[in-house]
């Protein structure tokens, strides 16, 4: 007699099965990633449906965290006093407050945040990953005529489009989705620091980042850092919480949080390596092999990461290269690169978003952290939870900052690149920290570098931030372009002389300069059909001469096109320059087409 | 004779500490006074003195936690305790705060503390900026000078610039804050005295002085002035209770700040002095805490800063008030006098007086003093409330006398009548201590107080304070009040303002640079001019209506010359004869500076002293021009 067939629920049970399901799951979305689809086809594919691939893999981690918490906490640390939460409070507050009072809601990194406002825009109205390079009002809808797939990951614009989502359309959005991370990034800070090093240690912790100006410009503005900064520390403590207890209920939030994590930021892809290590190590310590059902899905939900990258590497244009560098990634950049990074950490200007005192106490952190883990060796993966998951990301930090090293454009002195220093920034914040800890053994370290801190905070650090000079970076002329066409009354076309993406996200048409001068008719029939109140045109002009003397950039020059000037203003040495359209000569007109045959010609 | 000394070595004997608190002192003495030159000592001022004050405004909070924890007896007292003095309170600060609009009254004392918070907000240092500009799209400060006002009240409003971001109307927001702290202090101080019916009564008196609520919606240091004096005479009534290590430190630093608040309120470290030699003379033996040890050293930013007194001459503003040649004589006594009956009697409603607080503060006085005397007299068996009480309004006194003896020291001028804000304390504390003291348990005299209290309020201080006549004939105020309003209309500050307040602007975050530098660096002027460095360039001016011609003659000192050729923008008029007028620049001639020529005086006003100067000036000239 035969045996009866093993229940679906039996098969499932068994860990070969899911192993083995594992297995063919992330063979089969191997292939679909990198080799089954052309490059036009990935690009449609991530456009039309990777926004359904975020929802799902963000409602599974949110499922998953929901569970955890319903399961409870894994492992419980000494409860807080209620002096030491209202002082923990009170400086993410008080840290949390000086960030977003000293600097206004605008774009910090030209113009990477109106890119993702873009793609936010576009997946909050249509549910599409792509960024509008056209718009129009049409019949009182602004459609995005024109898009494409951007190199950048979008987790963030899909944050932002809930945001949307559940309270309405507004650029502002983005910003007051920064300034809440704010907060949240810190409290993951505390978390960690006080898993590590104690309540003394969580404090430290606080005021060492909080009182770090590259940290808190970003949440005033529109960028994918912050929500980067606050994956990574939950990932930490995530995989912290499943080393303490190895369970489907711990691993599963994990694993989900690195698939998160990875779509934050481009490199951020290398942290689903330690995730898988920390899983392993989760295996090893519990003897046993634990895959959540949610496992079985992470490579699908993985693949549309595969395919924007396998857009990026064949789309050279997007990869914004300069005269100068002809590849994205080489050794050659590592010299140029550390040296910008020696520049940045140790700069005492105002016009780096630095903290020195952290630039001073990593280095004895960092061979302090050496030397530990030279002598841990393998007891290392035996010790305590948080601090084998702070290792293990620590190291694909450690691999994030070389590959940025080995990156074209990654000197942390230029401001638009000192933002990559963020991840490095973290870990040698609670490098100090655990070594504050190790030190408070013969000496109130921690405390002394608690009181060191509140004071460079208080002395330095505010000056930083009320300055903010590192924030000024052509985002001035185009808020002072914004408000003025706001004050006037619409609908009108912009012409601009930068980028489209700061009028598009505010639904008003835009084209480019150079597109203008090609497009020139259909410019002078919108002059004569008014389907525009008017036509404005931004121009900047520098100085040519020691004396002045400012002439309008070539590039930006429009002959042919009569303009009326309405305003002008010095940003740094150039002006910038509004005017409206007023005419178009008949000479620069494209030469028309032929006629269009006459229907009776047709009908014979 | 002998005993004293022997008190004294006491003491030394009894803490050793003492030998270090004595060395530190002389180390204060001569780091403050001989060892740095001026310039040093300044330079120190500069860039210690946000650091001083943050030290010590940390250290002060700190010790007040101390106390608080120490006496917090649970929130189940704090449910029980009545609520009425609370809404006293809220009541009595809404008065003072909605009569008025929030402004910077006073020239340029309010604008020069708000620029020095400006750069202890930006750049931690302690100046007033003199140049700044929008450089590189952030408003930066290219350079300034130390202001001689002290630093304390910069330094707190610079900390709310720190939370908040920079804007000039935080003062405002410290300001309206201060003004309920310092109703609940009076609350507070009238209760130690003699109950709860006199902590109203001084909460009211305080009420219906419109000084108050005119600087309450001020941007000065006054109202701060008013609390580090009522938090000082607090805590040193719990220090004369205590005597404790906690209570000595925490006096002591409220004392060393409320030094670092106005100039004059130095004087209020004799009394702490006093009271806290007082206190070991009591018990035979010197409280000490280590904190305290140190005291001395913290009144170093102090001494320091004081020396920019003796760097500028200019800085007694003796040139304001013509006339006079040294800043303090007992010669200015009698004026000084007469201009405070002025201030304190004046029935028009022109003086942000209180009549109630003036009469019945100047009837109790003299009984106050008697009273002091008497409870010094006492020694040991004086109570610590008495004693605290009586040691401080010898301190007032003090104050009262300095001012007395100030070159410029009229309560009735429109700059200085703030300067009686201590003497109007003290009227109050006169009028609640004599008043205790007559009451002994009787209602009726707190009753009478509150009603005279309360009826002069409604009948004399709240139309006084509707109408602030005394504010509105002060009208570099109002023109200040205008430049914000400008502002307001051009929020986009891209333009240049030549102005002799250029500060006033600086603080705004507007470019701005003197009329002054206009003229001898025309250059400068053209040169952005020509490159549109600024949207638009504008100067503000005053000028005097001749009423026999109904010219408009311009201020000498807002006069740019022929070189400049202006269009009319705005103009208003303030007080007659002078009018205000805000012109934008149509053009810069280029070339040599030609400087202004003031039109000459008519000969009918020209007295024969003046006439005969200006003959021998031109003769002296036609000598020099004879070919």
């Amino acid at each position: 007699m035969n045996a009866p067939a093993p229940s679906l629920s039996s098969l499932w049970a068994r860990t070969e099965t899911r192993l083995a399901l594992f297995g063919l799951s992330g063979v089969a979305s191997a292939y679909v990633g990198f080799l089954g689809l052309s490059v036009a086809h990935a690009e449609a594919v991530v456009k039309r449906g990777g926004y359904y691939v975020m929802l799902a893999a963000f409602a599974l981690f949110l499922h998953a965290l929901w569970r955890l918490h319903r399961s409870g906490a894994p492992g419980a640390d000494p409860p807080l006093t209620r002096r030491q939460r209202v002082l923990a409070l009170a400086a993410i507050a008080v840290f949390s407050l000086l960030a977003i009072a000293s600097d206004r809601f605008q774009s910090k990194i030209l113009f990477d945040e109106f890119v993702l406002q873009s793609t936010a825009f576009n997946m909050h109205f249509f549910r599409d990953v792509a960024t509008m390079v056209r718009g129009y009002d049409i019949q009182g809808v602004f459609l995005s005529t024109d898009n494409y797939l951007d190199k950048r990951p979008y987790f963030y614009p899909f944050v932002v489009s809930l945001v949307h989502d559940f309270t309405g359309y507004r650029p502002l959005n983005a910003y007051l989705l920064n300034a809440a991370l704010m907060p949240v990034s810190l409290g993951l800070v505390f978390a960690l620091g006080r898993r590590l090093a104690g309540w003394a240690g969580g404090m430290l912790a606080v005021l060492l980042l909080g009182s770090l100006p590259l940290l808190g410009q970003n949440a005033t503005g529109s960028g994918m850092e912050l929500l980067n900064v606050v994956m990574i520390l939950a990932v930490i403590l995530l995989g912290a919480g499943y080393l303490r207890r190895p369970d489907e209920d711990t691993l599963a939030p994990l694993l989900l949080g690195s698939v998160l994590l990875a779509q934050a930021r481009y490199e951020s892809a290398l942290y689903v390596g330690p995730a898988a290590l920390v899983a392993g190590l989760g295996w090893w310590r519990s003897r046993r092999i634990i895959l959540p059902w949610q496992a079985e899905l992470l490579p699908w939900l993985l693949v549309p990461v595969a395919l924007q990258n396998k857009v990026l590497s064949n789309s050279p244009i997007l990869w914004e290269l300069t005269e100068q560098a002809n590849t994205r990634f080489s050794l050659s950049y590592v010299a140029g690169n550390l040296r910008g990074a020696y520049g940045f950490f140790f700069n005492t200007s105002e016009e780096m978003a630095n903290s020195l005192l952290l630039s001073v106490l990593a280095p004895v952190a960092i061979l302090w952290a050496l030397w530990r883990l030279a002598r841990a060796g393998r007891r290392l993966v035996q010790g305590d939870p948080a601090r084998i998951s702070f290792a293990a990301f620590g190291l694909a930090i450690i691999a994030n900052t070389l590959l940025v090293f080995c990156y074209y454009w990654s000197s942390f002195s230029d401001a638009m690149a000192a933002r990559f220093s963020l991840p490095l920034c973290l870990l040698l914040v609670f490098l100090i920290v655990m070594l504050a800890a190790e030190l408070d053994r013969r000496w109130p370290a921690t405390r002394i570098l608690v009181l060191a801190t509140v004071l460079f905070a208080a002395g330095v650090s505010t000056a930083r931030f009320a300055g903010h000079h590192y924030s000024h970076i052509g985002i001035d002329e185009i808020e002072w372009q914004r408000r003025f066409v706001d004050a006037r009354p619409g609908p009108r076309l912009v012409i601009t002389n930068r980028s489209t993406l700061p009028w598009l996200v505010e639904k008003t048409p835009s084209i480019l300069i150079d597109r203008a001068r090609l497009v020139a008719d259909r410019l002078q029939h919108q002059l004569r059909d008014s389907n525009f109140r008017e036509i404005l045109v931004t121009q900047s002009l520098p100085p040519t001469t020691v004396d002045g003397d400012y002439q309008v950039l070539p590039a930006e020059r429009l002959p042919g096109f009569h303009l009326e000037l309405l305003a002008e203003r010095r940003f740094g040495s150039k002006l910038v320059r509004i005017s409206r359209l007023i005419s178009i000569d008949d000479s620069v007109l494209p030469s028309p087409k032929a006629p269009p045959p006459k229907v009776r010609a047709i009908m014979q | 004779m002998d005993g004293f000394f022997m008190t004294i070595f006491g003491f030394f004997r009894a803490d050793r500490r003492m030998t270090l608190l004595v060395l530190n002192g002389i180390a204060a003495l001569v780091l403050g006074f001989f060892t740095f030159t001026p310039d040093q000592s300044l330079n120190a001022v500069i860039h210690g003195g946000y650091w001083a004050m943050l030290i010590l405004t940390v250290l002060f909070g700190w010790s007040l936690l101390r106390l608080a924890r120490k006496s917090f007896s649970g929130w189940s007292a704090w449910r029980s305790a009545p609520r009425w003095p609370l809404v006293l309170i809220l009541v009595c600060g809404l008065v003072l705060l909605v009569h008025e609009a929030y402004g910077f009254k006073i020239l340029m004392d309010e604008v020069m503390l708000l620029g020095t918070s400006m750069s202890m907000h930006f750049q931690k240092v302690a100046l007033v900026p003199m140049r700044a500009n929008d450089i590189q799209g952030a408003f930066q400060i290219v350079a300034g000078q130390l202001d001689k006002r002290p630093l304390f009240q910069p330094f707190l409003v610079s900390l709310i610039h720190d939370l908040t971001g920079y804007r000039p109307e935080n003062v405002f927001v410290l300001n309206t804050v201060l003004t309920f702290v310092l109703l609940a202090l009076a609350f507070r101080l009238g209760n130690r005295i003699a109950g709860r019916l006199a902590g109203a009564a001084g909460v009211l008196l305080l009420t219906g002085l419109p000084l108050l609520a005119q600087n309450a919606t001020g941007g000065g240091f006054e109202i701060l002035n008013l609390v580090m004096i009522l938090s000082t005479v607090l805590l040193g009534m719990r220090f004369a209770r205590d005597r404790d290590g906690d209570s000595l430190q925490a006096f002591a630093l409220s004392g060393i700040l409320l030094a670092q608040t106005r100039y004059e309120s130095v004087l209020f470290l004799l009394p702490v002095a006093a009271l806290i030699l007082w206190v070991w003379w009591a018990d035979q033996r010197p409280v000490l805490s280590w904190m305290f040890v140190f005291a001395p050293l913290y009144l170093l930013p102090y001494a320091l800063h004081n020396k920019v007194f003796s760097l500028r001459q200019s800085s007694w503003e003796m040139a304001s008030q013509p006339g006079y040649d040294k800043p303090f004589a007992l010669s200015y006594i009698p004026d000084n006098f007469q201009h405070a009956l002025n201030f304190f009697f004046n029935t028009t409603g022109e003086q942000s007086n209180s009549i109630v607080l003036s009469v019945l503060g100047f009837l109790t006085l003299p009984f106050f003093l008697l009273w002091a005397a008497n409870v010094l007299r006492e020694g040991r068996a004086a109570t610590p409330v008495r004693v605290a009480t009586a040691i401080f309004g010898f301190g007032f006194l003090a104050h009262t006398v300095l001012m007395m003896v100030y070159f410029w020291g009229k309560f009735d001028d429109p700059v200085i009548r703030r300067l009686s804000l201590p003497l109007n304390l003290w009227l109050a504390l006169s009028i609640v201590v004599v008043v205790g003291e007559l009451g002994r348990g009787r209602r009726w005299p707190w009753q009478a107080l509150l009603v005279a209290a309360v009826g002069g309020l409604f009948a004399y201080s709240l139309p006084n304070m509707a109408r602030h006549d005394y504010s509105m004939v002060y009208y570099p105020g109002r023109e200040t009040q205008w430049r914000r309003d400008f502002i307001a209309a051009h929020p986009e500050r891209d333009y240049l303002v030549i102005d002799n307040s250029s500060i006033t602007w600086i603080t705004h975050l507007v470019s701005s640079t003197p009329v002054r530098q206009a003229l001898e660096h025309k250059e400068n002027i053209v040169f952005n001019f020509r490159n549109h460095s600024f949207t638009a360039i504008y100067v503000f001016q005053n000028f005097v209506v001749d009423d026999a011609t109904g010219r408009e003659v311009i201020n000498a000192a807002d006069d740019l010359g022929p070189d400049y050729q202006l269009e009319t923008v705005e103009e208003r008029r303030f007080a007659y004869p002078t009018i205000a007028r805000i012109s934008r620049v149509v053009s810069v001639r280029d070339g040599p500076v030609t400087m202004p020529r003031p039109a000459p005086s008519p000969i009918d006003k020209l007295s024969p002293d003046q006439l005969e100067k200006v003959r021998q000036e031109y003769f002296a000239k036609f000598i020099q021009q004879l070919p």
